[in-house]
């Protein structure tokens, strides 16, 4: 567990300022030396390349600190441009690579009006679990972000937008103006959308190379469990009439309006992917149902909390509870959510419409559809076969 | 750096205190010149202009203009921020003398005291340039930590290293910056610099450090601090060769000063030269003036 949070940034007279920490005690790695240290390491260098935006794990005589810079444009600004976590010298700093960028973008996405400063002790508390997602988990942290469903949304529908547009967009959608590179980063890390420049073009050209959706799925082991004739006939027949009936109206909606459907749900089930009790309880029904009273044992909670995270669930139509004859109470997986990528193949036909219509540049066009070529499955497994 | 206030009505003076006394320029003519642009502000509207190495920055509140003068060099947002204050702060105490004829028999000399209190949080930057091992870090130490001594063993900075100096300097305190001296560092004492009021060349005396001085680090100074006021130190006099203060002076063309860093007994020297140095008390040179072969 770090000992700490911090975030500093570059004050001209004064150098690093520290502009807020967690816990208040905290000084450790956070003298004038130390700090001076960081700021020189990470902005070390003549190229654009070593003043971009980055993580580095430093070691000290009696603590370690995992870093991540903002880039030499906030720094210069006096904006928040470094966020440390202070660790003890026994704990490894590369454990924290994906969460502390993700964290660290947070912070600066708050910059305005200084409203970070109330969100690092909550931050604080998250990070440690941050470093316990799964890769689920890290999809849907990507959607639970307004700012970067916006974009998804955008390019779900367009597949191919220049920098310049999308940064009208986020403005027209959250008020205000944002780093736009640093919003797609964790995009582009994760293989969702890619980047590049364009002749001709004055800024930078973002692509979707794989849609990504949080889907409502039938569990298959909650359907083979209740087949397999582990519960009691009573109970068998109000689940799968009840999950027939939901599902059955679920492809409704998606049929009628899938863009709605799928954003919503995207943002309300992004929400309970990332609540750890909600996932841990979730997790476990994938594997099967389970009866209510074995629960608190199975997740180390008590029955009042797991009553409270059941209701939730249930409202939100992922888990359902059903009583036998015997008066047990079970609990059932209605719907799973699950975080899919697919290949956006209908941007391929969207995208000769807009070069058509004249809504995007041939040179961008062209290049969206090349590289549209080169994400496809198949030309990836032909790459290999000509390979061998 | 804040170096003076004027405030006026009606073409008089209400108000004025001047820390630093400008000798460069007809201070009368400038703020003649200063407060007609002021007085076509709108209300709490701020702006600027520079004359050399100086800036003004004004603002127009009840017909009264507020002119403050403030090293060109410096940061302009802390200034600017500290103006809003300074008004804000004369406003509560004459808002209503202002709005009668009363303000014409008023004693305003009272708000020096806020006025003082307002320039001392905004840091003075003073940089310590020069080669790796001339002694600057031993400088900032011997100001910045008496009780401890200067160092006596040279340990290379890395990138660069601060302290806050209060001293017999008020109403400044000082924020002093040691450069990393490596020749891997100069390079980037750009991303440090900025906003830099004063300069301190320190040299180790020898001929060869005078000439790394004017070849590396006179660009990178005069490129990014070309309105800041410097002095050089000819350190280590106590060894064997030293070149004089006067030597080094005219080899460099900065006004330069002996002394030995690593010796305590140098320390009330040294804040005299930093006191002198940011008082116009001493002689110095504008980076920008400086001239390289």
């Amino acid at each position: 567990m770090p000992e700490g949070l911090a975030v500093l940034k570059w004050d001209d007279e004064l150098g690093p300022v520290v502009a807020a920490k967690t816990p208040k005690s905290l000084t450790k790695g956070l003298d004038p030396t130390t700090s001076m240290r960081v700021y020189g390491i990470a902005t070390l260098g003549e190229t654009e390349e070593s003043q971009k935006p980055g993580f580095s794990a430093l070691s000290f005589d009696d603590f370690k600190l995992a870093v991540y810079y903002g880039g030499l444009s906030m720094h210069l600004k006096g904006l928040p441009s470094m966020v440390f976590l202070v660790l003890r010298p026994d704990e490894d700093p590369d454990v924290y690579k994906d969460a502390l960028p993700e964290l660290a973008t947070q912070i600066f996405l708050n910059a305005e009006g200084n409203k970070y400063k109330k969100l690092i002790p909550k931050f604080f508390k998250q990070i440690a679990r941050y470093t316990l997602m799964t890769p689920e988990q890290r999809q849907a942290s990507v959607l639970s972000d307004p700012v970067r469903r916006a974009i998804l949304q955008t390019l779900v529908r367009d597949g191919t937008i220049q920098s310049n547009d999308l940064e009208q967009i986020i403005f027209e959608e959250v008020g205000k103006k944002i780093d736009v590179e640093m919003v797609l980063r964790p995009l582009v890390k994760m293989g969702i959308i890619a980047t590049g420049w364009v002749e001709g073009l004055a800024s930078e050209v973002i692509y979707l190379t794989r849609a990504i959706f949080i889907l409502r799925k039938i569990s298959m082991e909650t359907v083979r469990a209740v087949k397999s004739g582990g519960l009691p006939q009573d109970t068998v027949a109000q689940f799968v009439e009840s999950t027939r009936r939901y599902h059955r109206d679920y492809i409704a909606r998606l049929k009628r309006d899938l863009t709605d459907t799928l954003w919503k749900d995207a943002e309300e089930l992004a929400k309970v992917l990332l609540d750890f009790d909600a996932y841990d309880l979730i997790q476990i029904l994938r594997e099967g149902p389970q009866q209510t009273e074995h629960l608190p044992s199975l997740l180390d909670t008590t029955k009042a909390r797991l009553r409270k995270q059941l209701s939730a669930l249930e409202k939100a139509n992922i888990v359902m509870r059903v009583n036998d004859e015997g008066g047990r109470e079970h609990v059932l997986l209605k719907s799973d959510p699950e975080v899919v990528t697919v290949y956006p193949e209908w941007l391929i036909e969207r995208t000769v419409e807009l070069y058509n219509d004249e809504a995007i540049p041939s040179r961008q066009a062209v290049h969206y559809l090349e590289i549209l070529k080169k994400s496809h499955p198949t030309y990836a497994t032909v790459t290999v076969t000509g390979g061998e | 750096m804040i170096r003076e206030i004027h405030v006026f009505k009606d073409g008089q003076t209400l108000f004025e205190d001047v820390i630093i006394p400008n000798k460069d320029l007809d201070t009368k003519a400038v703020m003649m010149l200063v407060s007609s642009s002021a007085k076509k502000l709108q209300e709490w509207k701020i702006d600027s202009m520079e004359i050399e190495r100086y800036r003004y920055v004004y603002m127009n509140s009840h017909d009264t203009q507020f002119i403050v003068t403030m090293d060109r060099q410096a940061s302009l947002s802390k200034v600017t921020e500290a103006l809003m204050n300074i008004v804000s702060k004369f406003m509560t105490a004459f808002e209503r003398t202002l709005e009668t004829d009363e303000w014409k028999t008023t004693d305003f000399s009272p708000f020096k005291v806020g006025f003082r209190r307002i320039v001392s949080r905004i840091p003075v930057k003073v940089c310590l340039a020069g080669h790796g091992g001339t002694g600057k870090t031993t400088l900032l130490e011997l100001a910045t930590m008496p009780s401890q001594g200067p160092p006596q063993e040279y340990v290379p900075t890395f990138f660069g290293d601060k302290a806050l100096l209060k001293a017999d300097f008020d109403p400044y305190v000082f924020s002093m910056f040691d450069l990393g001296g490596q020749d891997r560092f100069v390079q980037e004492w750009g991303k440090i610099i900025r906003a830099g009021s004063m300069v301190v060349i320190v040299t180790d005396s020898t001929r060869e450090n005078l000439m790394w001085t004017k070849r590396v680090a006179y660009p990178v100074l005069k490129n990014e601090l070309p309105y800041a006021r410097a002095i050089a130190i000819a350190n280590k006099q106590d060894l064997k060769g030293a070149l004089s203060p006067q030597e080094v002076s005219r080899i460099l063309g900065v006004p330069a000063y002996g002394m030995q860093a690593n010796r305590r007994g140098f320390r009330d020297r040294w804040l005299k030269l930093l006191r002198g140095l940011a008082f116009e008390e001493i002689d110095f040179k504008i980076v920008g003036d400086i001239e390289v072969d």
